[in-house]
């Protein structure tokens, strides 16, 4: 079976359950958004599937080999964590050496290219590296790496909006040329929503939401225009989100359009993935 | 190939380290005749010895330090690049090997320059930990080709097990956490610098004399046979290796 199949997993640390019987399966050549707010559980589903973590129950598989303690397996897979674990002790230039000695495929051309487009020096060591610099450093890996499958954990953290935009665009242009399935864990999520193909909602340890993007945003809408037209327009829809501006209101609707009803001035725009993600994981 | 992979990047870990203790070890040797000319020169101290003993021991505790310092970064790079614990593991087994052969090696070179130091000068006594604990049979460059196998082979297995124990130890300490380390330390400082001496006096020293009499059985020092030692240091490393494999075959990432 091609992909990462998680099937039942279960982790806890003391009495907290991180994650409770989790499964789901991540398809070869597409690029995922997994989504939850801080202690959701996200980095310890990433760290599991990388053999860092072992599960209390369940099982992994890449490409259907077991992912725990086995090799082949991890070959096809690279975590670019927002913990780092290269030693800080060695310069950027020596850490792309070495994942070159133990990643075949790494191409250090392009790695040497898009790290000065990020203005990352090599020559640096990698605990002198600022948090931005930190992240740049570990995206130039994990975009040189060529595994089939890469997991980004929050990779834009301490990145400037030009460096975010950046990495979008380079992300993009990997994907298009050799694609690859690309696991994105984030907070920011207005910006990668346009690069999501699929999106996993995950809220204490379970996955809420696991469809693609397209289904996703197709279940609701966002509506603007006057707060009086709207307030009229939303009385009898489930609304989860109400923004105002002056005298602009625009409120985000979980439900069909009746569009044959809709009053002049009225703005329809689609849903908002983030507000969407708000709404799903806020505490009750 | 990642396997030799992660062979080749601890082994690295270790290069300039012990490149630069060499260097020193070899500088204090050529410091000794330097020490001794200057010294019949001048005229000072002419009626002493310079003794130099036991230097073949410094690689002992070199290895030892080398050894607490090699897991996290080493465990962590394997993690980050799709390693398993069992190949880290089994490669580390290597590099103990390799390090504890090249580190003997180097010991007879500097047995060898030691004694040649020794012959320039009648004020300069150079010792091995050899002769110190197996008699003069190696203190004598007559033994020929043999009694230096003996020794490199003797001292591999000595270097093996100082390696293996600071790894373990490092690897204890990776696997506790806070107030596990503080409970470690406090505990062995208690023991052994408090409670043992304390038993050791109330049993009017039998204690020591049951601790020295179990070293010597181990190392085979009475009997003057240093393959009981070697045999006794072999079965101390699989004992040591066997724990750290325990520890390490469930050790994680530590946030």
């Amino acid at each position: 079976m091609n992909g990462i199949q998680i099937n039942n997993v279960t982790k806890t640390f003391g009495e907290t359950l991180a994650l409770n019987q989790v499964t789901l399966n991540f398809e070869p050549h597409k690029i995922y958004g997994l989504l939850g707010r801080n202690g959701a559980g996200k980095s310890t589903l990433l760290n599991i599937i990388t053999n860092r973590l072992f599960a209390d129950h369940g099982e992994v598989t890449i490409d259907g080999l077991t992912s725990i303690e086995n090799n082949p397996a991890q070959n096809r897979v690279y975590l670019m964590s927002e913990k780092n674990l290269y030693s800080s002790s060695m310069t950027c230039m020596e850490a792309l050496k070495w994942s070159q000695v133990f990643y075949p495929n790494f191409d250090m051309d392009y790695a040497l290219n898009i790290a000065k487009q990020f203005g990352l020096d090599p020559k640096k060591k990698i605990r002198s590296l600022s948090t931005g610099y930190s992240s740049i450093f570990k995206i130039v890996i994990a975009l040189s790496v060529n595994t089939p499958y890469v997991l980004f954990d929050e990779p834009v953290l301490g990145l400037d909006a030009n460096h975010r935009e950046l990495f979008y665009k380079l992300l993009i242009e990997k994907y298009s040329e050799n694609t690859f399935t690309a696991i994105i864990s984030t907070h920011l999520i207005e910006e990668v929503s346009a690069l999501l193909e699929n999106v996993m909602i995950i809220k204490n340890g379970e996955i809420l939401i696991n469809e693609s993007c397209e289904t996703l945003l197709s279940k609701g809408y966002s509506v603007a225009g006057t707060a009086k037209q709207v307030d009229i327009f939303v009385h009898d829809k489930e609304v989860i989100g109400i923004d105002t501006l002056g005298r602009l209101k625009t409120a985000t609707i979980i439900g069909d359009l009746d569009k044959t009803n809709l009053p002049d001035g009225l703005e329809i725009t689609s849903l908002d993935l983030q507000k969407l993600f708000i709404k799903l994981t806020n505490e009750e | 190939m990642k396997s030799s992979a992660i062979y080749k990047f601890q082994l690295a870990e270790h290069k300039n380290s012990t490149l630069i203790f060499c260097l020193v070890i070899l500088a204090i040797l050529a410091c000794i005749p330097i020490y001794n000319g200057f010294s019949s020169m001048f005229q000072v101290q002419s009626d002493t010895t310079i003794q130099v003993t036991g230097i073949d021991m410094a690689p002992a505790i070199f290895l030892f330090v080398c050894g607490l310092n090699a897991f996290k970064d080493n465990f962590y790079m394997a993690l980050q690049n799709g390693i398993s614990r069992k190949s880290l593991f089994i490669n580390r087994i290597y590099v103990v090997l390799t390090l504890s052969v090249v580190m003997a090696l180097f010991d007879q070179i500097v047995m060898i320059l030691g004694k040649t130091v020794d012959s320039l000068s009648e004020s300069i006594n150079y010792s091995g930990v050899l002769e110190m604990l197996y008699g003069s049979q190696f203190g004598t460059q007559s033994g020929g080709f043999l009694k230096y196998f003996e020794s490199f082979l003797f001292l591999t297995t000595l270097f093996i097990a100082f390696l293996s124990l600071g790894y373990l130890i490092t690897v204890i300490f990776y696997r506790m956490n806070k107030k596990q380390k503080i409970s470690y330390v406090v505990s062995f400082y208690v023991v052994a610098f408090v409670i043992l001496p304390i038993i050791d006096m109330l049993m009017a020293g039998q204690l020591s004399i049951i601790l020295l009499k179990f070293l010597d059985m181990t190392m085979g020092i009475s009997v003057q046979n240093p393959f009981i030692g070697m045999f006794s240091l072999i079965v101390f490393s699989i004992i040591l290796s066997g724990l750290t494999w325990i520890l390490i075959r469930k050790a994680g990432v530590k946030n």
